[in-house]
């Protein structure tokens, strides 16, 4: 696009040399485009087609069945169930995997020998794998043998099973979420943070905003605004993408109270083989993840001109 | 000798060993998941054998991923040429096959062997296990039914032997009712029906009633009926009048049994020797039958594994024989028994371990119901999960005495019909 305005712009006299640069440069970004079509744009064309079919994993033959898999979907009360709890995940893990992080990010802000002890502590979950955390996760939150189990029998009270009931599963999921979240937000904002110069702050102070929570309320949170609406849809859409966690610790259970879209689109697929039906499921995934993503592009463009 | 005679000896040599090893050997790819006693049985072949390659693939985590690897495979030219599928993914396998227009049975290499052959060493009941539509797509290599696992100290406090263990569930719910009187958190039985990733307890309620988990049409349940109602009732009673702890998952159960908190638990003989290690000396543990709800026309589910060979070319076929039978002979379903607890699927092998049996009596009482056991329900086009999902909570509200079985009845009838109708 940009090369081709810029012949337009160019003189005649060099129009020839100009055309064969924007050819050269089709030539030379082809394989970059030719691979995204081939390993991106492509499979989501093939899982829009068969998402219109009842294909079965591993069979040569299929019938088209038009919208007959999504009808299907809008009355699979399981599809509405994963819906409904990727949604309550989402409202738990989102506002505190947010605020806390923003808290802690104002805490560290001022220190100055500690702040990168602290930026590792919190950034360690990030970088480790979740799958393999989970199961160290399961071991803290085991109701007969973990610490956590310890805890409450040293303080007299009664076990919690955390993964073996449906409220307290998702709960479950929602802390070793924040958890994995709240080093990714802190650092975003701690890069935030520094665009907010030093004159502001001593302006401030000398105005007799001394509180932290003044500062807080009037300095701090408002020129963080833009940053922070772009963690807020980074999270929704990280939150929305649960699937680790479910797949080693839950499965989907008990009875369904912890299944997410994504583990559902999985064994769909792949357990009951039901390809056509995932891929109906998929689109309705992609649909959402892509909303999430074009708010996110939206309000980064808005903040452009804050 | 001279030089040229040593290298016409050679040159001989060479040109009849090297064709001989090429058209000798062949190799397969064998795809199993995680069995302790397998390696040695495999080490074992590769000692008879020398002339067929076992390439042992890595084992896989579970059945249903196995399934998937294999169906991938399938799809991409890979797959293993024998698998060692589940009882109950056998159907859908063999219908992927059948879809892609490259299904054999193993029915002409039996024909082969005889009539005579086939008769003397497996029981047609077992072979039964392993056929989909009438043929007999996978040679049986393992096979259990389920049993009751008892503490034998628990139940002789509350006044039952294991001679005389009560052979009705009224009988056994009695009984654990009088063990969970005793106090200190222990209880007289763990049985979640609905606490399982797949149906397989729901399974032993319906079928020992007499039932089919599916009706002949397969449009909805086989068991809307008076029996049906029954393995309700018996499966509501057996938590409710026993006081028993209600879990979505099996674990909890077997570690309490393991630490002597649960008398009666039910599990497949397959995990007799895993069972009989983690208890140790904690208690005595003994095995009794699984009881049937209508003695006359009830089974039980029978679980397990079976040989499939999924390689279309001959040699590679011919060779997968001489695998499944060194398989399923009669020493190594011996040691498959002693090394597990799983039955024979070899009817030789009983009497090679008659002397076993006397010291461990555990590892017998699976042969007391072998005529009840009827073959693994698979449900069509892999509905199971879509049937399970929704039967699971109702069987778990019934036993935590929330539902009544009248009430419960309809409500799976309703469920499992939506699923067999959007198929």
């Amino acid at each position: 696009m940009n090369t081709r305005s810029d012949t337009r712009a160019g003189n005649d006299a060099l129009r020839s040399a100009a055309v064969s640069y924007a050819t050269l440069a089709r030539v030379f970004s082809a394989p970059a485009f030719l691979l995204l079509v081939a390993t991106v744009v492509a499979p989501v064309f093939v899982v829009v087609l068969i998402s219109f079919t009842d294909y079965r994993l591993g069979r040569l033959t299929l019938n088209v069945v038009g919208l007959g898999n999504y009808t299907r979907l809008l009355s699979d009360p399981f599809f509405w169930g994963a819906l409904r709890n990727c949604a309550i995940y989402t409202a738990i893990v989102v506002p505190i995997s947010v605020f806390g992080a923003l808290y802690l990010a104002v805490l560290l802000d001022a220190r100055r020998q500690s702040r990168r002890f602290y930026e590792i502590v919190f950034f360690l979950p990030v970088t480790s794998t979740l799958t393999a955390m989970s199961i160290v996760w399961s071991y803290l939150l085991n109701g007969h043998i973990g610490p956590l189990a310890h805890l409450l029998a040293g303080l007299g009270l009664p076990p919690v099973d955390f993964f073996a009931d449906g409220t307290l599963a998702l709960i479950g999921l929602s802390i070793i979420g924040v958890w994995h979240l709240i080093g990714f937000n802190l650092i975003l904002f701690l890069a935030g943070l520094t665009v907010i110069s030093s004159e502001l702050k001593e302006a401030s102070a000398l105005d007799g905003m001394d509180g932290f929570w003044d500062r807080l309320r009037y300095l701090t949170w408002p020129l963080l605004a833009p940053t922070t609406i772009v963690i807020f849809v980074l999270s929704c859409i990280q939150a929305f993408q649960v699937f680790d966690t479910v797949a080693v610790l839950t499965n989907g259970g008990p009875y369904g109270a912890t299944e997410m879209l994504l583990h559902k689109i999985n064994t769909d697929t792949f357990t009951a083989l039901k390809a056509g039906y995932g891929s109906a499921l998929t689109v309705v995934y992609l649909v959402l993840i892509g909303t999430f993503s074009l708010l996110q592009v939206w309000l980064g463009n808005r903040k452009a001109h804050f | 000798m001279t030089v040229k005679a040593i290298l016409t000896a050679a040159a001989l040599a060479l040109g009849v060993t090297a064709p001989a090893l090429a058209a000798d050997s062949v190799t397969l790819d064998f795809y199993h998941s995680q069995l302790p006693f397998l390696p040695s049985l495999i080490e074992g072949f590769r000692k008879a054998h020398p002339d067929i390659v076992i390439h042992d693939l890595a084992p896989v985590a579970s059945y249903s991923a196995g399934d998937q690897t294999v169906i991938r495979g399938m799809m991409t030219g890979t797959a293993p040429d024998v698998y060692l599928a589940s009882y109950a993914s056998l159907a859908s396998i063999a219908d992927v096959m059948k879809d892609r227009g490259n299904a054999q049975s193993l029915d002409p290499l039996f024909a082969k062997e005889g009539k005579a052959w086939t008769a003397a060493n497996y029981p047609p009941a077992i072979l039964d296990l392993a056929k989909v539509g009438g043929e007999q797509y996978a040679m049986p290599f393992t096979a259990s039914l389920p049993l009751l696992y008892v503490n034998k100290e628990l139940v002789e406090k509350a006044g039952g032997t294991i001679d005389h263990f009560p052979s009705t569930w009224d009988g056994v719910i009695d009984l654990a009712a009088k063990i969970s009187k005793f106090g200190d958190g222990v209880q007289g039985i763990g049985f979640s029906v609905g606490g399982l990733s797949d149906d397989w307890y729901w399974q032993m309620m319906v079928m020992s009633a007499g039932d089919r988990m599916l009706n002949d049409e397969s449009t909805g349940i086989g068991y809307d009926n008076k029996a049906g109602l029954e393995a309700l009732r018996v499966t509501q009673d057996i938590a409710v009048k026993t006081g028993m702890s209600v879990y979505a998952d099996p674990k909890p159960a077997q570690q309490q049994f393991f630490a002597g908190k649960i008398g009666i638990v039910v599990e497949s003989p397959s995990d007799l020797v895993a069972y009989e290690t983690a208890i140790g000396d904690r208690f005595t543990m003994r095995t009794v039958r699984f009881p049937l709800i209508d003695a006359e026309k009830g089974g039980l589910p029978a679980g397990g594994n079976a040989l499939m060979v999924l390689a279309n070319d001959p040699a590679k076929r011919a060779a997968a024989w001489e695998f499944i039978k060194y398989m399923t002979s009669v020493a190594v379903q011996a040691d498959v028994s002693k090394a597990s607890g799983y039955m024979p699927v070899n009817v030789q092998s009983a009497s090679a371990l008659q002397g076993f049996y006397a010291d461990h009596p555990n590892f017998q009482t699976v042969f007391a119901s072998t005529p009840a056991a009827r073959p693994w329900f698979a449900y069509p086009n892999n509905t199971a999960d879509g049937v399970w999902k929704g039967v699971a909570p109702i069987l778990d509200q019934l036993q935590r005495g929330k539902l009544t079985a009248d009430a419960a009845l309809p409500m799976i009838r309703d469920h499992v019909a939506g699923v067999m109708a959007s198929q």
